[in-house]
């Protein structure tokens, strides 16, 4: 069980056991962005490897960098327990229209070799 | 393995693995830039927003404020002068109980822009409120603003509306006044809507200037 709630700096972050979901809802500029992100690797290290497969959504509008940084190594977790044989998917909302927002998920998505769908997301809409 | 192949191999591998820290350290650069132009795109818009009026897309009241207190202290500072005009549409609430608020709507849209088009560059225009506009014309005295403020009026009294089968005109009114020597913005604004107070009361679709206190300059009507 892990639910983190959202913050004006912090993003929400739980894992909804029903669907198999891990989502990141929000903004991400935390003073210490590790120390934030620190509870997420504890989980997907302790019990990602009980799961059979895991859909992670990410809704996050923006990061500063070492959340960009700490998203990566999610990713690379990700993709690491994928090798194991694990089902992972990445769901990434962009803001519809919004060209930039589009470009940075393919960049989050370019050197990830798991399946990654990258959706539009109406304005003003989480 | 021989000893050599052994060290070619860490070499290998910590070859790799700083490449890939080097890699990932480039991607978190990139990545960064990229949400930080946003905030910028972001901030732009919002600036603009902050300065303009969203019907109209000519200064908002606030925009004005700055630009007239910018002024004052230049006037203050040279002894120069500047004048402001004061405007109003006149009966706008029967445009709008008659056609309706987005005939209304137009109505402001074109007025602004027949103030926009009609002012020197160096003059600037702001919805003040409803239907009340405001054109600052720096560095004038009363008697040349009050030439660019007829000609204001008359472009508005030349534009022509259409609402279904009906064609309708629309007029405005202006309070002209200038600064001089002293005195502060309040009290300026005051003369203007005093002076645009007396247009109406004259009877409408036309310019009323008034002298502020020391001001030598007569006022023209």
């Amino acid at each position: 069980m892990m639910d983190i709630p959202a913050t004006s700096s912090t993003p929400r972050v739980r894992f909804i056991e029903e669907k198999s979901v891990l989502e990141f809802v929000g903004e991400s500029y935390p003073e210490n962005s590790f120390a934030f992100f620190a509870p997420v690797f504890e989980w997907l290290n302790v019990e990602l490897p009980h799961k059979e497969g895991l859909r992670v959504e990410v809704n996050i509008a923006y990061m500063n960098s070492s959340s960009t940084k700490c998203m990566l190594d999610i990713l690379d977790a990700l993709t690491e327990s994928a090798e194991e044989g694990r089902k992972i998917s990445v769901t990434w909302f962009y803001e519809a229209g919004n060209d930039r927002a589009l470009d940075l998920a393919e960049e989050f998505k370019e050197d990830i070799s798991l399946p990654f769908e990258i959706v539009p997301r109406e304005t003003g809409k989480r | 393995m021989s000893a050599e192949d052994s060290g070619d191999k860490k070499y290998d591998d910590l070859m790799r693995a700083y490449r890939k820290l080097e890699d990932r350290f480039s991607k978190v650069l990139t990545i960064s830039d990229s949400y930080q132009a946003q905030l910028r795109d972001v901030l732009m818009r919002m600036d603009l927003m902050a300065h303009t009026d969203s019907l109209t897309g000519i200064s908002n009241r606030r925009d004005m404020m700055d630009r007239l207190e910018i002024e004052l202290a230049r006037a203050e500072r040279y002894g120069s002068s500047f004048s402001i005009a004061s405007f109003d549409i006149d009966d706008f609430k029967r445009v709008n109980d008659l056609y309706g608020h987005d005939v209304g709507d137009i109505v402001l849209k074109q007025v602004a822009g027949a103030f926009t088009e009609n002012i020197r560059r160096s003059d600037s225009c702001a919805r003040w409120g409803g239907e009340e506009f405001l054109v600052l014309f720096p560095e004038t005295v009363l008697a040349e603003a009050a030439l660019g403020a007829e000609k204001c009026r008359a472009a508005v009294a030349a534009l022509s509306f259409e609402s279904g089968d009906d064609r309708f005109d629309v007029t405005v009114s202006g309070g002209l006044c200038s600064y001089r020597l002293s005195g502060e913005l309040g009290e300026l604004l005051k003369a203007a809507d005093e002076a645009l107070y007396r247009a109406k009361n004259q009877g409408k679709n036309r310019i009323v200037s008034i002298p502020l206190p020391g001001d030598l300059s007569s006022g023209t009507n």
